[in-house]
């Protein structure tokens, strides 16, 4: 662990074209929207299972804590091992060393009956869409649900929305990042694979037509700042009819940059990546503070992420 | 008495009823056991380390709510961890539970945020004025969040006042929520929607112990409720406004 990790605050935004960003398991898998404002809401856990997810498939569950089948860390025998008996201290400090979701997000485990949880240092709040979403009429489909393994499907239908601009607001805490032992790598690893998650990752059913468009991370020159969401500084208006694509919102970015050369002086790196659509931000956002901007993703190899992942 | 007022802003906001067990309700605003958590946060202290510092008799806090709130319910897969876990949960027989989670947002507009303002003093006026300075430079031990860690919140600084503190005789319009155990009488009034909440925790014992909790009535649009009080009351003046409040 090194010393000196400082906070960061975080905006994501990405979109979901004809698919179903996150469903709601107890409406038939309906995308969750506010019913009232018609705002769709995907959850802090879908987002940080698409990292999970993408981790798991690049090299292997043995690095997430939270996989896929229902449970815990490392390969199937040990998982087994480890969690027949309760925890002690030393194999939560192994599951911490071993497993990146769990030093970025933080965990709940049960040591010695008593469940001891971890804030992780990195914070997400709920996404939401900037702008109310339609939901398509739906057509029925077969299909095998979880947890049954039977001879015939169950019908279900396939809810998806029309279009959806959704925005992430996360908050990296230095000082939590002492407890589990996040590394600036790990982090740096994080700043990468989530937009490559976000690119790669939807390829089942649902999930096609999910792409990234932006990633800031403002990086602070202390682990004390916190300015608070940077969502409310983004204005988003409807320029058609009906919002079926990303041409049809007109965004609006000034707030945010204004909101960067108010506070630059608190702001000691600015890291920044976005899609062919919004590359028009990185011009404004630069002149804040030219000297602090990078452009993500780091450079970083395959096998330098791996190293990182595997802590060797 | 020195009041440090400041707003606490999110998009979400959960904070759990102390009974209720399988589907997490929510509170409509951060009890008082919620906002010394918050404070404790913004100064450093670890969990469980704080209860007395904030106890009643040492610190008091007053609250109003700045705008609508609107309960949503969203269902979650949670997994299991409380339980040593077996193998055909593993495999993913039984493994995630769902949960209902009640999760507050703002009842403005859509796109808007729960906004909350709250007043604070505490005896140790080296603890205040390092509340107020670390709010006023938007610097925090850890992230200050509504609730859960993950609805991490915005936090404005307003105002350092000196406040009136006094035992009305008469019947007074009360902006922040108040406690109906002090209540003698309501007047209702044109276009006023007071809301009741239940069973809200107000002081921790040192072992994580409840040991006050208040039912509390406020107005929907944070208007004044005109009550009599059989407590202290505080009044001070906010940008121009007089401002009066019953603690927690």
């Amino acid at each position: 662990m090194e010393e000196g990790l400082t906070n960061s605050e975080i905006l994501l935004i990405y979109e979901a074209k004809m698919c179903n960003p996150n469903g709601d398991p107890d409406a038939e898998n309906k995308p969750r929207i506010d019913p009232k404002t018609n705002i769709n809401l995907v959850t802090d856990v879908r987002l940080k299972r698409f990292f999970r997810d993408y981790i798991v498939e690049k090299f292997g569950e043995n690095y997430v804590y939270v996989t896929k089948i229902a449970g815990e860390n490392v390969t199937a025998e040990e998982r087994v091992k480890m969690l027949l008996r309760n925890l002690d201290e030393e194999s939560l400090h192994k599951v911490l060393e071993r497993c990146i979701d769990a030093r970025l997000f933080g965990a709940t485990m049960t040591i010695k009956e008593k469940p001891k949880s971890f804030i992780g240092p990195v914070q997400f709040t709920w996404g939401f869409s900037f702008h109310k979403v339609e939901v398509m009429d739906t057509s029925a489909i077969t299909s095998v649900f979880s947890g049954a393994v039977e001879k015939y499907g169950t019908i279900g239908r396939d809810w998806r929305v029309y279009y959806s601009l959704i925005g992430f607001y996360g908050v990296v805490s230095g000082r939590r990042a002492k407890v589990t032992g996040m590394s600036q790598n790990d982090l740096k690893v994080f700043d990468n694979l989530i937009w490559k998650a976000l690119e790669v990752q939807p390829t089942t059913r649902s999930k096609i037509g999910e792409r990234p468009h932006l990633y800031m991370r403002i990086e602070y020159k202390d682990a004390d700042t916190v300015l608070g969401d940077l969502r409310r500084f983004i204005v988003v208006n409807q320029k058609g009819e009906a919002i079926r694509d990303f041409k049809d919102l007109d965004i609006n970015f000034n707030e945010l940059v204004n909101n960067l050369e108010r506070n630059k002086d608190v702001i000691s790196k600015l890291y920044l990546r976005t899609s062919e659509e919004l590359s028009f931000v990185e011009k404004p956002v630069k002149s804040c503070c030219p000297e602090k901007f990078s452009k993500l993703p780091h450079e970083l190899t395959d096998a330098e992420i791996k190293a990182v992942i595997e802590r060797t | 008495m020195k009041l440090l007022v400041f707003d606490v802003k999110s998009f979400f906001a959960h904070f759990r009823k102390h009974f209720s067990t399988t589907s997490s309700l929510s509170y409509s605003f951060p009890p008082r056991t919620t906002i010394a958590g918050m404070i404790a946060a913004i100064l450093g202290y670890d969990r469980d380390s704080y209860y007395s510092i904030f106890s009643s008799d040492k610190c008091r806090i007053a609250l109003q709510v700045k705008s609508p709130v609107r309960h949503i319910t969203n269902t979650l897969n949670y997994l299991m961890t409380d339980k040593p876990l077996t193998l055909k949960k593993l495999m993913g027989a039984g493994g995630s539970m769902q949960v209902h989670v009640d999760t507050l947002v703002s009842g403005e507009r859509e796109l808007s945020q729960l906004s909350f303002r709250i007043f604070f003093n505490h005896e140790d006026e080296k603890l205040m004025n390092e509340v107020a300075d670390r709010i006023r430079r938007h610097k925090f031990s850890y992230p200050p969040s509504l609730g859960t860690a993950n609805n991490i919140a915005s936090v404005e600084f307003v105002d350092v006042v000196d406040a009136e503190v006094y035992k009305p005789n008469d019947e007074v319009e009360v902006h922040t929520v108040i406690p109906i155990s002090v209540i003698k009488k309501i007047y209702p009034q044109h276009e006023r929607k007071i809301y009741i909440e239940d069973l809200v925790p107000a002081d921790f014992s040192e072992d994580r112990k409840l040991r006050r909790k208040e039912d509390y009535v406020y107005e929907e649009k944070s208007k004044p409720i005109k009550v009599k009080v059989d407590c202290e009351v505080f009044s001070c003046t906010l940008n121009g406004d007089k401002v009066v409040g019953v603690f927690m």
